[in-house]
């Protein structure tokens, strides 16, 4: 039976705010998900003293640290599960499902890579990195935030050594405009493969142009789920295979999809 | 005096369970993803998702919304179509030994018995459940189980065309829910499941826009669970035929709950997403109860609510 390694406890070492809509939770395990979580897997969490809130969360793992058993979590407030997880308190036990979903596929050999993210998009980028750069690949790193206040992220991927443009909305930090309209410069630095993570509106909007260049890509999407280990087909998205339009689990068959594959056009 | 090891088993109508605990229909997909976290052959039956004849895609996302005590789904039964089932994943259900329920959809009701002729040719299925009481599908679905003349008919149909037990799955969504469950029984009906979601609705008010892309979906989980004691009570009054009932279950106190009302055996759903073993857990705490109460057997508290 695989449930004991799906169903863990974990302990809140620290939950800090680290830009003005988002915080950093960093949990510590018996190493059933620090050591086994892939870049670009998910957890889905139970918000402790919570029984009011039935379903469990689903959050991207940022990144780990098998060394020290960690793992990291960046979560933006969008409901009340997420306002409750602010006032988690180092101690706390939390029960987590996972490592669920399919995560990222990495490279065979060293390749330049461009990671495209938005928002809450970058958190799911970083173990990425780490690994990308771990295994000798360029990584040029594409984030984009509304404004000065909501950056985040940033230095932690230079110091991964990732090449990295910030662009905000409002131009309040780094380059004015959405993270497509500063893409340009990287397209043409012989891409081997692109990541892309974000609101829907800005993978709209990066896609193309990674078709258009013909450079190999894909997505992580996201949709409110109910279970999240793939029983109650909640979180379905459109993916093409084969000529066929079908509809695919985004907790079980995703949340990693080919942008030849997904129907990312509104 | 105390019991050592409380009988738990059933026969509903012809199916030898070890235990009243069913999964319902929806809630535990078609037992591969399941499995991954519960030993099938621990439950008393496993009711795979509704199947229909054909490929459906079901409803727009999003389909789930949570509210306060329970969850608004719009699935819209999304199947691969009875085929499919047959060949993928019937054989890997078949590997266990426990009891399997099919559940069949339709939004015309000549496709149930046609769904009915179909699964009777197979093997390793012990039990039909007749969903029709689904509050998701634009034509069909709860409409026929509204009508207790349709709901009968249907039930007949099926019936003619199999061996098999039929269950009929009942919508909470009506006036009065025993004359819908009278007409399935004097239809040939071998059980009632009790009851599908609670037709619902919920709006983001700063959007604007309806919580669930389908705008209306169902509600289940602990907010509904009083409805469906009340209704499996009214039910159990009415009709002979044996009760699953169902409707926010996560814990043994409630399905001892909805054992004394009337149930013969119960499904969980909703609880199987928080927590996928809460089926272990509540059979613990079952033989416990029973046990620290002296009762040999779980079914001699069926019904026995104690009125003044």
């Amino acid at each position: 039976m695989e449930s004991n390694k799906l169903l863990h406890m974990a302990t809140v070492e620290e939950n800090t705010q680290i830009c003005a809509d988002h915080y950093q939770l960093i949990l510590m395990d018996d190493g059933g998900l620090s050591k086994t979580t892939l870049p670009g897997q998910f957890v889905n969490v139970v918000i402790p003293q919570r029984l009011d809130l039935l379903l469990r969360r689903p959050f991207s793992v940022a990144r780990t640290d098998p060394e020290k058993n960690l793992l990291y979590i960046v979560y933006r407030i969008v409901g009340k599960g997420t306002g409750a997880m602010v006032e988690l308190k180092p101690g706390t036990k939390m029960d987590l499902m996972g490592p669920l979903g399919n995560g990222w596929h990495l490279p065979k050999a060293p390749m330049n890579c461009l990671l495209v993210g938005g928002g809450c998009g970058v958190a799911p980028l970083w173990a990425l990195a780490e690994h990308l750069v771990r295994e000798r690949s360029r990584v040029f790193t594409v984030m984009g935030f509304q404004s000065r206040d909501k950056v985040f992220g940033e230095d932690i991927f230079r110091q991964i050594q990732s090449e990295v443009t910030v662009t905000t909305d409002d131009g309040s930090y780094g380059c004015e405009g959405f993270v497509c309209d500063h893409l340009e410069p990287y397209l043409n630095q012989k891409i081997g493969r692109a990541y892309v993570c974000g609101p829907m509106p800005m993978v709209r909007t990066v896609i193309p142009q990674l078709l258009q260049k013909k450079i190999e890509g894909e997505v992580s999407l996201e949709e409110i789920m109910g279970c999240g280990y793939g029983v109650c087909l909640s979180c379905v998205t459109e993916v093409e295979k084969d000529g066929r339009v079908q509809k695919q689990r985004i907790c079980t068959e995703g949340p990693v999809f080919s942008i030849r594959e997904v129907k990312w056009q509104s | 005096m105390a019991i050592m090891k409380p009988d738990l088993s059933l026969n509903l109508c012809g199916i030898d369970m070890a235990n009243p605990i069913v999964t319902c229909s929806g809630t535990s997909g078609n037992g591969r993803e399941f499995a991954r976290f519960l030993d099938l052959n621990l439950l008393g039956a496993f009711t795979a998702k509704s199947i229909t004849l054909d490929k459906r895609p079901g409803n727009p996302t999003p389909r789930i919304a949570e509210c306060t005590g329970g969850i608004l789904n719009s699935i819209g039964i999304q199947s691969k179509g009875v085929e499919h089932f047959i060949q993928e994943d019937l054989p890997f259900l078949k590997q266990y030994s426990v009891p399997v329920i099919v559940s069949v959809s339709a939004t015309h009701q000549e496709d149930y018995a046609r769904l009915a002729e179909i699964l009777d040719q197979e093997d390793g299925i012990k039990a039909l459940e007749v969903n029709i009481s689904c509050p998701n599908l634009e034509a069909g679905g709860s409409s026929f189980g509204a009508d207790p003349e349709l709901s009968g008919r249907i039930i007949k149909q099926v019936k003619d065309r199999t061996h098999l037990p039929v269950i009929a799955k009942l919508t909470p969504n009506v006036t009065d829910i025993t004359v819908i469950a009278s007409s399935v029984e004097a239809n040939g009906a071998d059980a009632v499941s009790m009851i599908n979601t609670v037709a619902g609705m919920a709006i983001d008010i700063h959007s604007r826009r309806p919580k669930l892309g389908n705008v209306i979906g169902g509600l289940s989980g602990p907010a509904i669970k009083p409805i469906a004691i009340k209704k499996v009570w009214d039910t159990y009054r009415s009709v002979s035929i044996p009760i699953i009932g169902m409707g926010g279950i996560n814990s043994w106190e409630d399905v001892i709950e909805f054992i004394l009302a009337g149930s013969s055996a119960v499904g969980v759903g909703t609880g199987l997403f928080r927590n996928p073993l809460v089926v272990m857990d509540i059979l613990e705490g079952i033989t416990t109860f029973l046990k620290e109460n002296g009762i040999e057997r779980l079914d001699s508290l069926r019904g026995q609510v104690e009125l003044l």
